[in-house]
């Protein structure tokens, strides 16, 4: 295992991820414009030329090209070399603005948010989600009532939601994590919005609907496309409180998710 | 199809729209967010270009590249913009370009100088970068992407979003 060539594919993948949207995501665009009209067609039409051109010409879609957040999960079944992770995302992003023409979002330096963690695999599996501010501003902690059942905690996501209003760029994929600690929900709320699959639990579809029932709609002048997509990650709660994060992702949602097969 | 072209030189044009028309421009506009307004309005720096009748778009772009002068420039949320926007109108400002609602202060503010806000499709900044024809920094050079650039653009397609009566698209939702 070579920690250049770790550090070469992050880098040419962290650039990928700024102008390739996940296929899925492109789909349920794709799919809104089809089902809208007016103001909101235009709106969702526009995203699909400005997506089809960042592909095209690999430029980033948004020019809010973000705080790098990136997952680095290592297998341990085999043995892994000696390698700092930290180090080799660090400056794999930073080569990544330099080589892919990124925006230095950053005040001072460019430093990319890293969660490390290990598991019971034979690979490495990286993630990496540029975090635009215009969302990323309206995501939120909610620490409530232990007793609280799930029509509350869908009462607080949509009303969080509608804080966002049409501030972000909507139509958002919504990223909810419940239960555990302050940090912990926050956290499952960002992991969420790596997995967004738009294949809805029963759960997640009744957010969803409910979220849309906003008519915030696809660039905020109101229609039937607030949320594309949610996802909810859950962990065990506290006998006395409730955690629940909420990830507001706009239509951007920026992933590349890719394995690395240790030796 | 409505068309502006920057800066407005007969500002009857504004008249003729009215919110939720999309609009086509040309001409030239200026790119100005956060940390320029908030300079500028503590008195650490002026206006680079003549407010009268010029347009202020909202938007940090990545480095230029090929085919792209001003880079990806899509717009950013405009409300983090309103406490310093109605004196700009008031000083003869025609136009700002972003995306999202406005506060109540910056829509009277356009009312009563007859001035628009345009809404640019939020995040499409590989769409309206093939729309740039030219683009160089003019002020604030040493703040990166929150330079004030000078910006030729052609076909640049956006949404009035609160016209010269006050009509606000945002205020419907």
């Amino acid at each position: 295992m070579d920690a250049a060539l770790i550090e070469r594919t992050i880098t040419d993948e962290a650039v990928r991820a700024t102008y390739m949207l996940p296929s899925g995501l492109r789909r349920a665009i794709a799919d809104a414009a089809g089902k809208s009209s007016g103001l909101e067609k235009k709106v969702l039409d526009s995203i699909v030329r400005n997506i089809s051109i960042g592909q095209k010409c690999r430029i980033p879609v948004c020019q809010d090209t973000g705080v790098f957040e990136v997952w680095v999960k290592i297998g341990l079944r085999k043995r892994v070399p000696c390698i700092n992770f930290s180090a080799i995302v660090r400056r794999a992003v930073r080569k990544a603005h330099a080589e892919g023409k990124l925006r230095a979002s950053m005040k001072k330096s460019i430093e990319p948010v890293v969660h490390i963690s290990f598991n019971d695999t034979c690979f490495i599996e990286i993630i990496i989600t540029p975090r635009g501010f215009g969302s990323e501003n309206y995501s939120s902690l909610h620490m409530m009532n232990p007793e609280s059942g799930f029509e509350d905690v869908k009462r607080t996501v949509i009303e969080a939601v509608a804080r966002a209003g049409g501030h972000p760029c909507p139509p958002y994929l919504v990223g909810v994590g419940i239960g555990g600690t302050a940090s912990k929900a926050i956290e499952m709320s960002g992991e969420a919005l790596t997995r967004m699959d738009f294949r809805h639990s029963a759960k997640e579809k009744e957010l969803l609907a409910g979220i849309n029932s906003l008519k915030t709609g696809a660039g905020g002048m109101g229609g039937r496309f607030t949320a594309l997509g949610v996802r909810i990650v859950e962990f065990p709660q506290h006998i006395a409180g409730l955690a629940v994060g909420v990830r507001i992702g706009c239509w951007c949602n920026r992933v590349r998710r890719f394995r690395i097969e240790i030796p | 199809m409505k068309y502006l072209d920057f800066p407005l030189k007969n500002r009857t044009a504004t008249g003729k729209l009215k919110a939720g028309q999309e609009v086509m421009l040309s001409g030239i506009i200026y790119t100005a967010r956060d940390k320029v307004h908030s300079l500028v309005s503590d008195g650490d720096g002026e206006w680079p270009f003549p407010l009268k009748d010029n347009c202020i778009f909202y938007s940090g772009p990545t480095p230029r590249s090929e085919g792209f002068p001003l880079g990806s420039c899509g717009p950013t949320t405009s409300a983090r913009m309103d406490d310093y926007t109605p004196g700009l109108y008031r000083k003869g400002l025609a136009a700002t370009i972003g995306k999202g609602p406005r506060s109540e202060k910056v829509r009277e503010a356009i009312k009563h100088s007859g001035g628009l806000y345009l809404v640019a499709y939020g995040g499409c900044g590989a769409l309206y970068g093939s729309r740039v024809t030219g683009a160089r920094v003019i002020g604030f050079a040493g703040l990166g992407p929150q330079a004030v650039y000078k910006v030729s653009i052609e076909d640049f397609p956006v949404i009035v979003g609160i016209d010269s009566y006050g009509g606000d698209i945002f205020k419907e939702v």
